[in-house]
């Protein structure tokens, strides 16, 4: 770790404690430490912690700048939502908002808590709907995947999804079913619910060890973790119980005993034997990662690792299959990819979206193609390696 | 007087923010750091309070003269508007 990764953990324990930090004006390169902050989206919680110390003019300035930003996003985006919701109870619409719309209220100060959208779960039936609600308050729609719409307006993001989780991890559980019973047992406030918190929690660790699995994640959801625990006075057995019935709970072990180690706290379970070299591994990942995760070569084989791991049959038997399903994409697949959105609904096009497909990657990407269909014979060591990464995490 | 719609008071980290939310960020500054003598005074607006009773208000709070007092809150109304927070009623 370089001096301001160690200095930056040292500020988000000192914030998770409410403690003040004591931090001089020549420890660090403040520039170098801002970096590293705005890599994970926490530049604002970093200015609450130094705003008493005599920075130089150009890292006050940054780190000032980036709280007035985190605020701003923040009450804006809580006061569109408010206003969308408005309109989903006038129209009669069920929706529930979740991640960091629920996450950020057991913070010290809920507007540190960063998102880069805001995620609402509507029912399949409300989509034509909540689409025309989200165009007449001005937004564009900017992608459609059928399990998440996403919108776009003026520095804000909302996704409005109909299926909460709708991705594999490296196990034989269906999540997406699993978390469906998220509208079951919820509040409900007018046509807004909120779901119960032991649930939601338990699938905020499905969504981190979903990052995980594919092109990481940053120090964000370990500190979502961290509040929780603090805050939101949950039923500790019942999310165990969950996490056992989705096979997350070695998961869930090996987070908390990432969380006591950086944050210097209690959690209320762990793993009893972490391996130290492991945990060097994470910490030095999560930072190169930053929050969103990263497109690398280390991460690229994610997917990969992920289908061999989750696959009853040998290495070759599973890397086969997956060269099979890049030639022929299944049509599940293949409708949700916007420039073969032709497909949509016309499945019995698919051989011809195919064949378009070989033939635009002959011509325009032949290396990046065929490097993609020989990947898991080329990189098996890579592959293999990752897989030994997430059997550490636990997934 | 009427404030904006969407403009948001808050206090955050101990610092007060006017924050221009949803479309009123069209017409106001995204973010605005105020002090602890503008809350007061937006406070009583968004209270609906009229200039006369302001100035009642923060007589009897505090411990400044009534010139003082006046002359502050007709620069802080003049700033207001100059900034789009506030509005005509009917303009709204």
């Amino acid at each position: 770790m370089t001096r301001e990764q160690e200095l930056y953990l040292l500020l988000l324990s000192d914030y998770v404690h409410q403690r003040k930090s004591e931090i001089r004006e020549n420890d660090t390169d403040f520039q170098r430490l801002a970096e590293v902050a705005r890599r994970q989206n926490t530049v604002g919680i970093l200015w609450y912690q130094l705003r008493d110390v005599p920075l130089p003019e150009t890292a006050v300035r940054e780190f000032k700048e980036g709280f007035l930003s985190d605020a701003y996003l923040s009450v804006n985006s809580s006061y569109v939502l408010n206003e969308i919701g408005r309109c989903f109870g006038g129209q009669k619409i069920p929706y529930l908002p979740f991640k960091g719309s629920l996450m950020k209220e057991n913070y010290p100060h809920p507007e540190l808590r960063t998102m880069g959208d805001r995620d609402i779960l509507i029912r399949h039936e409300d989509r034509t709907v909540t689409d025309a609600i989200m165009k007449e308050h001005g937004f564009s729609r900017l992608i459609d995947n059928h399990a998440v719409w996403t919108y776009y307006k003026k520095h804000l993001v909302f996704e409005i999804h109909d299926v909460m989780f709708y991705e594999d991890l490296s196990n034989d559980i269906d999540y997406r079913t699993y978390f469906e019973r998220i509208w079951d047992n919820a509040e409900i406030q007018d046509y807004r619910y909120i779901p119960e918190k032991e649930l939601h929690f338990v699938y905020t660790m499905a969504h981190t060890a979903k990052h995980t699995t594919n092109k990481g994640m940053g120090f964000r959801a370990f500190l979502d973790m961290v509040f929780f625990y603090k805050h939101a006075d949950a039923d500790w057995n019942k999310i165990t119980g969950y996490l056992k019935e989705i096979k997350l709970y070695e998961f869930a072990c090996n987070c908390f005993s990432l969380c006591e180690k950086w944050f210097g706290v209690k959690m209320p379970f762990h793993n009893e034997d972490p391996d130290p070299e492991f945990m060097n591994q994470v910490t030095e990942k999560i930072f190169r990662d930053g929050i969103f995760g990263l497109r690398s070569e280390e991460n690229d084989v994610g997917h990969s690792a992920k289908e061999i791991r989750r696959s009853s049959k040998g290495y070759t038997q599973t890397a086969l299959k997956l060269t099979l399903h890049k030639l022929f994409p299944p049509y599940r697949d293949m409708q949700l990819i916007p420039w073969y959105s032709w497909v949509d609904g016309k499945p019995w096009l698919m051989p011809a979206a195919w064949i378009y497909r070989w033939g635009y990657c002959i011509v325009n990407k032949r290396k990046e193609g065929t490097d993609l269909l020989l990947e898991p014979y080329q990189k098996r060591k890579e592959i293999e390696e990752r897989e030994e990464y997430l059997e550490k995490w636990g997934l | 007087m009427k404030i904006r719609d969407g403009i948001v008071l808050k206090n955050i980290c101990g610092t007060w923010l006017l924050i221009a939310a949803g479309e009123t960020s069209e017409h106001c500054k995204y973010v605005r750091e105020v002090n602890d003598t503008f809350a007061w005074y937006w406070k009583e607006i968004e209270q609906g309070r009229t200039k006369e009773e302001i100035v009642a208000d923060t007589l009897e709070r505090f411990d400044v003269s009534e010139e003082l007092v006046r002359s502050d809150i007709e620069e802080y109304i003049r700033s207001l508007y100059a900034m789009n927070y506030l509005i005509k009623e009917e303009t709204k």
